[in-house]
């Protein structure tokens, strides 16, 4: 299977890739207009327009003192300064949680991510899947597991409190609850990155590193980790920039004392309606994530210096270390593990509780009320309804449009290829409060005479296939430069034209990056809210219903259909698992049939006899 | 497995550039390859051999010059109207078909038929038979580079590219597909154009052998001419061992005469390839013989007198080094044919050869040129003794 995420790596990381077109299969240079304009208008129409409009309108001074009042264009540079010296505490507060988060998911996720990489031999593919299953039990409702998890007098906080090693003898409404929220929610994006980065490293040069006198810890430093900066950079900006812009973990898991810039953001736009102030806010958390990203590269490239490494003596000592060493990174792989699937294990076992009171966050007693009756509140199945539709929608359009840019990046050259691919990073790196809001105040303006553009399911679904396309547009351009451009050369040679080469040849081995692609867009437009929240109206996603929901307490319904979705992804990727190895059994058997019934005949199948044979044979 | 014997015409590279910024990769090459010819591409790495092999199955736009099949200008045809098939140097097998399909690909392109019934022949011709439902990543280097054969043969097109097709294969396989190879070209007469870095592939295998060098063909024929009569160091070199003797020109009715660190040596006219003073004699290892302090040498033959210095026994023959009174090293090969009177390690010899064995070589080429890429498979180098002994002794008079 191919991973979704595996891609965006290597170029949002910015490493230019010399994607010469293949010759002899594109030699025409021209614009691949029909491929691009699609996409790109769409990005343009709904993610430029928007930005452009909310720079404008950062520049706004209110008419009067009265917000309620209105905003007027007066090029007022100062809400910049305004809105820094209102909000510069939540702005340091929000890059030092996303800075921790994005570190601690670094440490989780290299490991992890080496152990899948280098040592998982055949459950590679299995443990590939894991990481990306989680994706598919809603974030949210994953996020008030943790509640659960880190609740005062858990076992959790009990143990640490034990130890005396809890400073203020909680951890829920603590920074520290909201960095492990944030970590963990986005570590996903951290090790997929690696992943990818890491599985190109040739084992052998880990080998020859070795076979060249350097020390385990040396090959490392010199060989592996330099190899694997791509990801690294990759993995720390999608860990970053959603992280630096989230709201969601701190609402749920922090206090209000712990407000970070995401939170402002969206109270000043949809409580305060300080549009200028808010706007202000979103362009200076884009320009300092940006600036972040520039300096991250340079940071990371600083290599590791092995020399302060111990040297490793060959002795029995020696094999006793690597067993332990071996052994220490397994089972680190497994913590990491565990601490991906500990929410996960907790919002499955709540499907089967029957809550005390409304709220299901203490266990009660066993029941499957839940499951027998999940339509009982018939909102929450209409929800998921509209998000399956929507996700549907979003994930097709996307995914067509966004493929179509990939091949028109790898395949062309043209004028204005790197405005494309700049159009297309940008989305990845804008948090999600800002473009929520921006395209939000783009459909406030969209009316015609009395004819208002209506906030629903339409505009929801125009919200997603805008965020969606960027990833579906890396993650197939990283598996089509992958791809070995003397096979579609060979296909040309025997005879296949462009369109013959392009049907049996490149579609083929493009489309499990094509199907990784549409997984993810699956995955992130059912899962999201930030960006619905500001274009729904009063549509209601499966998201939005949690959310609401929370208040009067999620019913474990909720649960029940997280689980359904987990195991529903989990399934599907398990069974094509198994399908592909038994194919790939039955070939061996069968080949070891064969070989078995030529030697009872007395001939060696391996033997050079039956060329021989043929060489004497008169022709 | 061939039923008609194939017209085809000759393929023309008439002129042939490709630049790769400053870099000519190919230089201003013209050649002909006669229609159902083996021939055969022989240079050091990065001379230009599958640069040439891809602009000719249209992989490659030639930054100047034509390619044609007879009259038929294929210059700038797509790579799939081209009656040409390539065997790719890194197989470049389709990962997501098995087998079968690989080797069924070009056949299905075209809509032929029996398509099955094909595969199956040219899979057993290659000895992969049982394992046609394999995917090529489960294969052994040999056995994907015998399917990469296999898919491009049974297209059956006038001209054939084999880019080192047998490189990853053990020395066994290696010689069994070379008449493999050599057996099916001769029977269905396409023109197979064979890339390759080992010379005794080339000499068997070829009609004709193209040396190539730096993007240009050095020298061109057949390879026993080639051998015994190279034009430049770097074909003498490249293509077996040479002892080289550079020296003046002192006379010519016929016979060259050549004066060279004070002895004469002569050879005929017609194996001297320039018209320079200076020229370089030349003469293979196994043309030499030694004799014994005492013994005669038959009148007519070059001589030189020298000191054995080294002699190793290598079965076939004995390989001797004889060092001359100047400091060179000559290489010598004598087969061993049981005589119990081989010349011993410090003996004074007399190292002599027939005139009409020797070659001429234009004075100023390179006595190394070509010899560090041979080294790998010879393992000794005697030009490069030359030159060594030649530096301090500029002035040894006659
Ligand atoms: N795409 C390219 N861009 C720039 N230079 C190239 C390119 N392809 C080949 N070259 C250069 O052209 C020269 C010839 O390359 P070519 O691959 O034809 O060599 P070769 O004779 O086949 O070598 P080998 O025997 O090692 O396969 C080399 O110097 C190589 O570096
Ligand atoms: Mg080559």
């Amino acid at each position: 299977m191919q991973i979704p995420a595996s891609s965006p790596a290597i170029e949002i990381a910015g490493v230019p890739r010399p994607a010469e077109p293949a010759p002899g299969l594109s030699k025409r240079r021209g614009t691949p207009y029909w491929l691009l304009i699609p996409g790109m208008l769409w990005l343009t129409v709904f993610f430029v327009v928007p930005l452009v409009s909310l720079f404008a309108t950062s520049l706004q001074a209110p008419v009067s003192d009265n917000p309620d009042d209105g905003f007027y264009f007066a090029w007022d540079f100062a809400n910049y300064p305004e809105a820094l010296s209102r909000y510069g505490e939540q702005f340091i507060r929000s890059f030092i949680f996303a800075g921790s988060a994005t570190i601690l998911a670094l440490v989780i996720a290299y490991p992890l991510a080496y152990f899948i990489a280098f040592k998982a031999g055949r459950w590679k593919a299995l443990l590939l899947v894991l990481v990306v299953a989680p994706f598919f039990a809603s974030f949210l409702i994953r996020t008030y597991a943790w509640q659960t998890i880190l609740a005062d007098e858990g076992f959790v906080v009990n143990t640490l409190n034990a130890l005396n090693l809890l400073p203020e003898d909680r951890i829920l409404s603590t920074p520290i609850a909201v960095v492990t929220g944030l970590t963990y929610n986005f570590l996903p994006f951290m090790i997929l990155p690696l992943y990818a980065a890491l599985d190109k490293i040739d084992p052998r040069l880990v080998e020859a590193g070795a076979d060249l006198y350097a020390a385990p810890f040396t090959t490392f430093g010199k060989v592996v980790w330099p190899l694997s900066l791509p990801g690294v950079v990759a993995g720390t900006l999608l860990t970053f920039i959603p992280a630096a812009g989230d709201y969601i973990n701190v609402r749920l898991l922090g206090s209000t004392n712990d407000r970070m810039i995401g939170s402002v953001i969206d109270s000043q736009f949809i409580i305060v309606r300080d549009y200028p102030i808010a706007s202000a806010l979103s362009f200076l958390l884009m320009a300092s994530i940006m600036a972040a990203s520039q300096a991250g590269p340079r940071l990371a490239s600083t290599t590791i210096d092995p020399s302060a490494a111990p040297p490793v003596r060959e002795s029995g000592l020696q094999r006793a270390l690597r067993w332990i060493r071996e052994h220490t990174l397994a089972v680190y792989a497994g913590l990491a593990l565990v601490y991906m699937f500990l929410p996960v294990a907790i919002v499955i076992i709540f499907s089967f509780n029957r809550p005390a009171g409304r709220q299901n966050t203490s266990w009660n007693e066993f029941s499957l009320q839940a499951w027998t009756n999940i339509c009982r509140d018939p909102t929450i199945c209409r929800a998921v309804g509209t998000s399956v539709s929507i996700a549907l929608l979003a994930t097709i359009v996307g995914t067509i449009l966004g493929t179509m840019i990939a091949f028109a990046l790898v395949r062309h050259r043209f004028a204005g290829r790197s405005t494309t691919n700049l159009l297309i990073f940008l989305p990845m790196a804008t948090p999600e409060v800002v473009l929520g809001s921006s395209l939000l105040a783009l459909f406030l303006n969209m009316y015609w005479g009395t004819w208002q553009m209506p906030l629903g399911f339409w505009t929801i679904l125009i919200a997603h296939i805008m965020f969606v396309i960027s990833f579906v547009v890396v993650t197939v351009k990283a598996r089509l430069s992958g791809l070995d451009p003397r096979l579609e050369q060979a296909a040309m040679d025997l005879y296949a034209d462009e369109r013959a080469t392009f049907r049996h040849v490149t579609l083929p081995l493009v489309a499990p990056g094509i199907a990784g692609a549409a997984l993810l867009a699956f995955s992130l437009s059912f899962d999201d809210f930030i960006i619905t929240n500001f274009n729904s109206g009063s549509t209601v996603t499966f998201p939005m219903y949690i959310w609401g929901a929370a208040q009067r307490g999620i019913p474990p319904q909720v649960n029940v259909i997280a689980t359904i979705m987990f195991l529903g992804a989990l399934g599907i990727v398990l069974l094509a698992q198994v399908l592909g190895a038994r194919r790939r059994r039955a070939s061996a058997r069968a080949d070891a049939r064969f070989r078995a019934a030529a030697g009872a005949a007395g001939t060696s199948a391996a033997g050079p006899s039956a060329l021989e044979e043929i060489a004497r044979r008169p022709s | 497995m061939a039923d008609a014997f194939k017209q085809v015409d000759d393929l023309h590279l008439v002129r042939l550039t490709k630049r790769y910024g400053e870099h000519a990769a190919v230089d201003d090459l013209t050649l002909t390859i006669p229609a159902g010819s083996f021939f055969a591409l022989l240079g050091p790495s990065g001379c230009g051999k599958t640069t040439t092999l891809r602009m000719v199955a249209g992989l490659e736009v030639p930054s100047e010059g034509m390619i044609r099949i007879g009259e038929q200008d294929i210059t700038h045809l797509r790579p799939f109207k081209r009656p040409v098939n390539t065997v790719f140097q890194s197989y470049a097998l389709f990962p997501h078909m098995d087998i079968f399909e690989n080797v069924a690909f070009g056949l299905r392109r075209r809509g032929e038929k029996n398509v099955e019934l094909r595969v199956n022949e040219m899979l057993d011709l290659v000895e992969l038979g049982p394992m046609a439902r394999r995917r090529p990543a489960q294969l052994s280097g040999g056995q994907q580079q015998r399917v990469a054969v296999a898919r491009a043969l049974i297209n059956r097109p006038d001209v054939l590219l084999l880019d080192e097709p047998l490189g990853a294969l053990d020395l066994k396989l290696r010689r069994q597909m070379q008449i493999e190879l050599k057996r099916i070209q001769t029977e269905v007469g396409i023109t197979f154009v064979h890339v390759t870095h080992d010379q005794e592939e080339a000499m068997t295998m070829a009609d004709t052998i193209a040396v190539m060098n730096q993007g240009r063909i050095e020298q061109l024929g057949a390879p026993q001419d080639i051998y015994d009569t190279p034009h430049t160091a770097f074909a003498a070199n490249f293509l077996g061992q040479s002892n080289m003797l550079p020296g003046e020109v002192v006379g010519r009715d016929g016979i060259v005469t050549v004066r060279a660190f004070g002895q004469v040596v002569r050879l005929p006219q017609e194996k001297v390839s320039t018209d320079a003073d200076r020229i370089i004699v030349g003469v293979r290892p196994e043309k030499l013989h030694l004799h014994r302090e005492g013994t005669e040498v038959p009148a007519g033959r070059n001589t030189l007198d020298g000191v054995v210095t080294d002699a190793s026994f290598v079965g076939v023959s004995t390989q001797y080094l004889v060092a001359t009174s100047w400091g060179q090293e000559l290489i010598a090969f004598e087969q061993n044919m049981g005589s119990a009177t081989r010349p011993a390690v410090g003996e004074r010899v007399v190292v002599s050869w027939e005139p009409g064995h020797s070659f001429g070589l234009d004075g100023g080429d390179d006595l190394n040129a070509g010899i560090e890429e041979d080294l790998r498979e010879v393992g000794h180098y005697t030009a490069s003794d030359a030159q060594a002994g030649l530096a301090p002794t500029p002035a040894v008079g006659g």
